[in-house]
């Protein structure tokens, strides 16, 4: 009966990647020209495996906070580089809005806006007692506003530099280890090429001596 | 063929919900694979990171649109594909990618021995799609079908790219693997 012969690419690159039955190898074996052929495959396979994998340059860290749909006008004017614009601006409105609507009286105001006094005004005066509520108030929510604004800046700082700081370690660290690696395989490249260097030396230190005697 | 799936998976999903640590890790795990993947299909160093770097990114923009997590690599092998192609489109838009073994990128490593060496320049002479095959078969150790589903191409075309390639491979190696003996 004639088995229809499997090709050769097949055995030696396909999904199993070089592991051929033996059955199939004995049967290769009978047939110089597909023994031949099997053998310069499995050579060129050899060779390619040969080729050693190196390391990237430099290592690759995701720095950015995730993207949450809610949080996007957040990382838009904090959680990005841009933040420390974001947040000057932020504070320079809250500066601009004291000053305008802040009267002179205004540390009196914020006195009333934490104690407020409970007792009846005359009508005539009411006017101008709410405005200055209202006034204290504002200059209190404000003045909570931009702390929390700065706290917050502050506490995103402090992160955003821990991870820098971080993730420059981490890479002076992989620098260093690639480094040795190089070295290493410097070392075993040049002992490769003494060791060449020897076996011809040996050689040619026997050929002349096998002259000499004749 | 890809020993850490269950791993992986646990950190696609966690990556899915935001966790960037977990996205680092993966790209820990990853990284030296696809650098030099795209070191094998690109030629050149610095190309293959700045692409490792956009793979990687965009990995992370479009990782809540995997659904199964457990086929993370070859999902990122196919952006890595995606993304060399391009550059190779954009820097050769009409040539052939022949002759760039003597350029110096492929024969400036001074770590890899003499068959590395030809090999590299071997694999240089071959088309970017064969050489994309060879490397994903022999280099990453893919079965056909995970290479088709990277590359977005049936079975039979992996199959005719990997073995048109081995035959160049095998023209430009067996007379340099000869030589040695011949001299002997």
């Amino acid at each position: 009966m004639q088995r229809q012969e499997r090709d050769l690419r097949d055995l030696v690159f396909g999904d199993s990647l070089g592991e051929i039955p033996e059955a199939e190898l004995h049967a290769i074996s009978d047939h110089p020209q597909r023994r031949e052929e099997l053998n310069r495959l499995l050579r060129l396979r050899e060779s390619l495996l040969s080729l050693s994998e190196e390391e990237p340059p430099r290592r690759i860290v995701l720095a950015a906070p995730p993207e949450e749909e809610g949080r996007r006008w957040w990382n838009f004017g904090f959680g990005s580089p841009g933040w420390g614009f974001a947040g000057a601006c932020a504070l320079a409105a809250a500066i601009v809005f004291h000053a305008v609507w802040a009267p002179a009286g205004s540390p009196e105001a914020v006195q009333t806006a934490v104690a407020p006094p409970v007792h009846f005004q005359p009508v005539a005066a009411s006017s101008d007692l709410d405005e200055q509520k209202i006034q204290s108030l504002v200059d209190a929510r404000v003045s909570a506003a931009v702390t929390k604004v700065r706290d917050e800046l502050n506490a995103a700082h402090r992160q955003e530099t821990a991870r820098m700081v971080h993730a420059a370690e981490e890479r002076l660290r992989t620098e260093h280890e690639q480094e040795l690696l190089q070295v290493r395989e410097a070392m075993s490249y040049m002992n490769k090429q003494y060791g060449r260097q020897l076996v011809a030396n040996v050689a040619l230190a026997t050929e002349l001596q096998s002259r000499e005697l004749r | 063929m890809i020993p850490r799936v269950a791993e992986d998976s646990d950190l696609v999903l966690a990556a899915q919900r935001g966790d960037v640590e977990a996205f680092n890790r993966l790209i820990g795990r990853w990284e030296k694979r696809i650098f030099n993947y795209l070191l094998r299909i690109l030629g050149d160093r610095e190309d293959a990171m700045d692409v490792s770097q956009d793979v990687f990114l965009k990995a992370y923009q479009k990782i809540r649109s995997l659904q199964d997590a457990d086929r993370f690599s070859y999902w990122l092998f196919r952006i890595a594909h995606n993304e060399a192609f391009s550059l190779v489109r954009k820097s050769k838009p009409e040539e052939e990618w022949t002759g760039q073994g003597d350029g110096p990128e492929w024969s400036r490593r001074m770590a890899s021995v003499e068959v590395s060496l030809a090999v590299e320049s071997a694999l240089a002479r071959l088309s970017p799609e064969q050489r994309e095959a060879v490397v994903l078969k022999v280099c990453q150790g893919f079965k056909f079908e995970e290479i088709a589903e990277i590359l977005g191409a049936p079975v039979s075309t992996v199959k005719s790219r990997l073995y048109t390639g081995l035959d160049v491979l095998r023209r430009v190696l067996e007379p340099l693997a000869e030589r040695p003996a011949k001299e002997r």
